[in-house]
């Protein structure tokens, strides 16, 4: 494939380009279940996630992060458009997802870097790929950043965060220990 | 967006349990928004956490000379606390001991079912509980029969019949015989130096002292690869040669307070993380209160750190660092911007070192030519030390001393370091930045001619050494020239002490199982010199048993005397109490109860006078040990530098040669996650992840390789090659990038898949003094 059309390519999949070297996808995944507790143990709080609008379609453009409190109030969360499809993305290019943006090291903050697209820690330079269900690619996190699940009234371009896969850094329950965002 | 699926609760809760994996897989079932909360969609995300009657212990880490302190709690399955009414939470940021579920795992313990967490302790001096991620993985590097780690070794294992039978499951006394009549013979027909050991002293205290009295003092052979600090060939032999020591001398605090770091061949963001986030958080290199002159052959987020900080980036050619050294020195001294106090006052040999270095091909124009730095950079990071000067941490680690001149890279940078006055300062030092762990204390006398890792290649190439002992080493990953010299290690009586099985016991005649950290009290120290305890909290697999134990039986056996230890404290006492008077390593004044008492930070030594020195070469030193060095006199010596004056670092007579057929050097980085040889990262006998999270992270060798070069070459990110020397070959997977500049490139030392190891191509040949092999190989590069 010439260097035009791998761009292509990789504009309309991002997931096309990801398994080179460093594989993965489901280190969170992986990690929670040999601990075998916490869906087990969840059961014992009687929390549900709130659905809670953060934006609309029209808001959320590649290059322009937007940047949410979810679920509980102070807990930062950013939404991204990838530009591309990538892994749990929505939208119609299925191409936004959205993620904690507290380092699951030692709860630093997370940024996206603007050249390299990624989201990085301010403190240690743990590298997550936010096109890979924000999943380590270098540094001493040991799991993946949590990510916001998404959904989208389809009439309006809504978008609603409905949800998080992973514990966020801080927290033993990501519904305990705060106000919930309404 | 009429086809956009919606998110059920069940997937809700699906991902949730799952982590990040695969999120958003929609399908249908919740009508949309019909009301502020999906019912059910529960926050299953919890990490059971100790109960307050929970065994509790204190270890430090594992894995690197860091040494992070951790706590072990351990507790019956299903008795974890219930997450109510906690205080801790909502925990703040920059607390490591935030129980990241990783941290946990359930094991046996008695026969019965627990859970184990192994979590960074926020009073630790070292690391305040800010860990690497090999770290974190410490819990789930413990054997448990519900992890990869089932596969440890549980019994002891011979070949009966010698070489071509079987290897086969017999007791203790069945396999330490067997080994002692082995052994004994080899002995009797071919002479004490027949019978060698390859060891590593990371391998604890105990086990260091074991082996180290059997070969030299039960045996009395002289055939040891390995390293340790006291030994001939050591790595540090050059920095020794100026201070008196090898041993480093700073302090972790100085990662606080230094003003200045000089940082060559060392990848601390890697190697030494919790050091590294030190400097970047307390210490300033995040925001320029610290500064950093980075040298190395790789733009690696060091480089961009350095930069950052209002440092620089000095891209050198490899091989080339007492070059740059003494340009720096040239600069230095012919402006008369060194600490002449210092030097006057605590020096021998400055005009030797002003006579070499103000040759003229040391002025910094000449030595762009060689090192490939332009020479306004060198003027510039000479005003940045002179600015900083008593101020700076001058460190250096394996990038510059594992080549067949590292004597000479190390001696420079030591001189560079003292004319400067950075020693045993607040954040100053001239020293090693890292290693590993250290295990070797007491040096027993050596029988014969002085050993070291170059003469046993030469005794095994020569056929001389007929019987090996593998002693918490990976022979088959971690020595050099493995295609010429596997076939020899083959044909000798193989022993192996392993925990778990990999090419090497495959190949081996005995195999002993040994039991390891967490499982007996093993004692380490960190490089900056703290003595820890890191205690026995679990059950050994099967039969393993400890190293030192292992040796002991087999020395009952061979009839030689002093191995009556009846457990780890003992020899412990053995040791300590041999070092009184050592000026760097005498922790005579340390009880095995003072380690107990020292929590997850252990004792800084040397102590004495019942006060822990902090700092090696500062005036406190001095008072304590009568001199401001580790010489003979109390000075550092600067003469050493006359080794740099005729040194053409690529026509040096044992360094391999650039040539149309091996056009690129190779050279080599070390990866967090592969501590050592990989051993809790990927086993090499079974071929399968033992720890799958971090594996996942560099699942195959990647081979960095500038883009020119890969242009030239016909090859792009993702392709698999070989990467083939005079020596051999090795495959991984091409990463174009702006990493190495045109004529470099780069793998992951130690890399523990078999036909990915980096010693598939490296040469045996050393440096005379250091007894280092070369690890800058002339390659070239195939696609497969």
């Amino acid at each position: 494939m010439d260097e035009t059309k791998e761009k292509q390519a990789s504009n309309e999949n991002c997931m096309s380009r990801r398994k080179l070297l460093k594989t993965a996808g489901c280190a969170g995944a992986a990690a929670l279940l040999a601990v075998g507790m916490s869906s087990k143990a969840g059961a014992s709080i009687n929390s549900t996630y709130p659905q809670v609008r953060i934006g609309n379609l029209k808001d959320v453009k590649e290059g322009n992060p937007v940047k949410f409190d979810y679920p509980l109030i102070g807990r930062k969360s950013v939404l991204i458009d990838c530009g591309c499809v990538v892994e749990g993305g929505i939208g119609p290019k299925k191409s936004i997802v959205a993620y904690s943006m507290f380092c699951t090291h030692l709860g630093c903050g997370v940024e996206l870097d603007g050249s390299s697209q990624m989201l990085v820690c301010e403190c240690h330079q743990t590298v997550y790929n936010p096109k890979e269900s924000g999943r380590v690619v270098e540094g001493p996190a040991p799991s993946n950043l949590p990510m916001v699940s998404l959904d989208i009234d389809s009439s309006s371009g809504d978008i609603f965060a409905v949800g998080v896969a992973g514990l966020i850094y801080g927290l033993r329950n990501n519904l305990l220990d705060g106000k919930e965002v309404k | 967006m009429a086809n956009e699926k919606k998110i059920s609760r069940r997937d809700l809760l699906k991902i949730s349990a799952a982590g990040a994996a695969g999120a958003c897989v929609l399908t249908n079932g919740i009508p949309a928004f019909a009301s502020t909360q999906f019912p059910g969609a529960r926050a299953s995300e919890f990490v059971e956490l100790p109960p307050n009657n929970a065994e509790q212990f204190d270890t430090a880490c594992r894995y690197c000379h860091v040494m992070c302190g951790y706590k072990v709690f351990i507790w019956a399955k299903g008795k974890g606390r219930k997450p109510e009414k906690e205080k801790f939470y909502p925990v703040e940021k920059m607390r490591g001991d935030w129980p990241n579920s990783v941290f946990t795992i359930e094991a046996k313990k008695n026969g019965k079912d627990v859970n184990i967490m192994v979590v960074p302790d926020q009073n630790d001096t070292a690391s305040k509980s800010n860990y690497s991620v090999r770290g974190a993985y410490n819990a789930q590097s413990l054997y448990s029969e519900k992890l990869p780690t089932k596969i440890r070794l549980k019994k002891p294992m011979i070949r009966k019949n010698g070489k071509g039978s079987p290897l086969t499951e017999v007791s203790w006394d069945e396999a330490i015989a067997f080994c002692a009549d082995n052994f004994q013979k080899i002995i009797d027909k071919h002479g004490p130096d027949a019978l060698g050991v390859v060891y590593g002293d990371w391998g604890y205290l105990q086990n260091s002292y074991a082996i180290l009295n059997w070969l030299f003092k039960g045996v009395k052979s002289s055939t040891l690869g390995g390293n340790g600090y006291l030994f001939w060939g050591d790595e540090s032999w050059g920095l020794a040669d100026v201070v008196g020591s090898g041993t480093r001398s700073f302090t972790v605090e100085d990662y606080d307070k230094s003003k200045l770091l000089f940082m060559a061949g060392k990848n601390m963001k890697d190697t030494g993380s919790s050091w590294y986030y030190r400097a970047l958080t307390s210490g300033g290199l995040n925001n320029g209160d610290m500064k950093m002159i980075f040298v190395d052959p790789r733009r690696v987020q060091m480089a961009d750190d350095a930069e950052r900080s209002g440092g620089l980036f000095l891209q050198i050619k490899p091989g080339t660092d007492a070059i740059l050294g003494a340009s720096l020195m040239h600069i230095l001294v012919k402006n008369d911007m060194y600490d002449k106090d210092f030097v006057a006052k605590h020096t021998t040999g400055f005009n030797t070192l002003k006579k070499t270095v103000l040759n003229k091909r040391f002025a910094p124009e000449n030595a762009a030519k060689v090192t490939g730095i332009p020479a306004s950079k060198i003027k510039a990071a000479a005003e940045l030390l002179a600015k900083y000067k008593g101020q700076t941490m001058v460190q250096f680690e394996k990038g510059i001393m594992h080549q067949v001149i590292g004597y000479e890279h190390e001696v420079a940078y030591s001189a560079l370091g003292i004319i400067l006055g950075n020693a045993g300062k607040p954040g100053a030092c001239t020293s090693r930045a890292g290693g590993h762990p250290r295990g070797t204390w007491a040096d027993p006398s050596v029988p014969n001619k002085a050993s070291s890792m170059r003469s046993v290649c030469e005794k095994i190439d020569k056929g001389e050494v007929k019987a090996l002992w593998s002693f918490i080493t990976n022979l088959y990953v971690q020595f050099p020239n493995q295609k010429k010299y596997r076939p020899k290690y083959d044909k000798m009586f193989l022993v192996v002490n392993e925990i778990y099985p990999t090419e090497t016991t495959e190949n081996a005649d005995v195999v002993f199982p040994a039991s390891t950290w967490g499982e007996w009290g093993t004692i380490q120290a960190s490089e900056d010199r703290r003595i820890h305890l890191q205690q026995g909290f679990m059950n050994a697999p099967g039969e393993s048993k400890p190293d030192w134990w292992i040796v002991s039986q087999l020395a009952k056996k061979m009839g030689m005397p002093g191995f009556n230890w009846k457990n780890e404290q003992e020899i412990y006492t053995e040791v300590s109490a041999k070092t009184k008077g050592s000026s760097t390593g005498d922790i005579s004044e340390i009880s095995w109860g003072d380690l107990k008492k020292s929590g997850t930070s252990g004792v800084q030594f040397p102590k004495k006078n019942r006060k822990s020195i902090a700092r090696l070469y500062s005036p406190e030193f001095e008072d304590a040990m009568g001199g401001r060095f580790a010489t003979k006199d109390g000075k550092a010596h600067l003469a050493p530098v006359k080794a740099l004056a005729k040194l053409d670092p690529f026509n040096h007579p044992l360094r391999d040669k650039i040539t149309r057929t091996y056009p690129l050097w190779m050279v080599m980085h070390r990866a967090n996650e592969n501590w050592n040889t990989g051993y809790n990262f990927y086993n090499n006998g079974k071929n399968v992840p033992l720890t799958p999270n971090l594996y996942e992270r560099i699942s195959e060798q990647p081979v960095s390789i500038n883009p020119l070069d890969a242009k030239k070459l016909g090859i792009k990110t993702g392709d698999w090659v070989n990467v083939n020397s005079r020596n051999g070959s090795l495959k991984g997977v091409v990463k174009v990038e702006d990493v190495c500049a045109p004529g470099v490139i780069d793998v992951i030392s130690l890399y523990p898949k078999g036909e990915s190891t980096p010693n598939m191509v490296t040469s045996e040949k050393a440096d005379p003094k250091l007894a280092e092999w070369d690890r800058m190989v002339p390659v070239n590069i195939t696609k497969v």
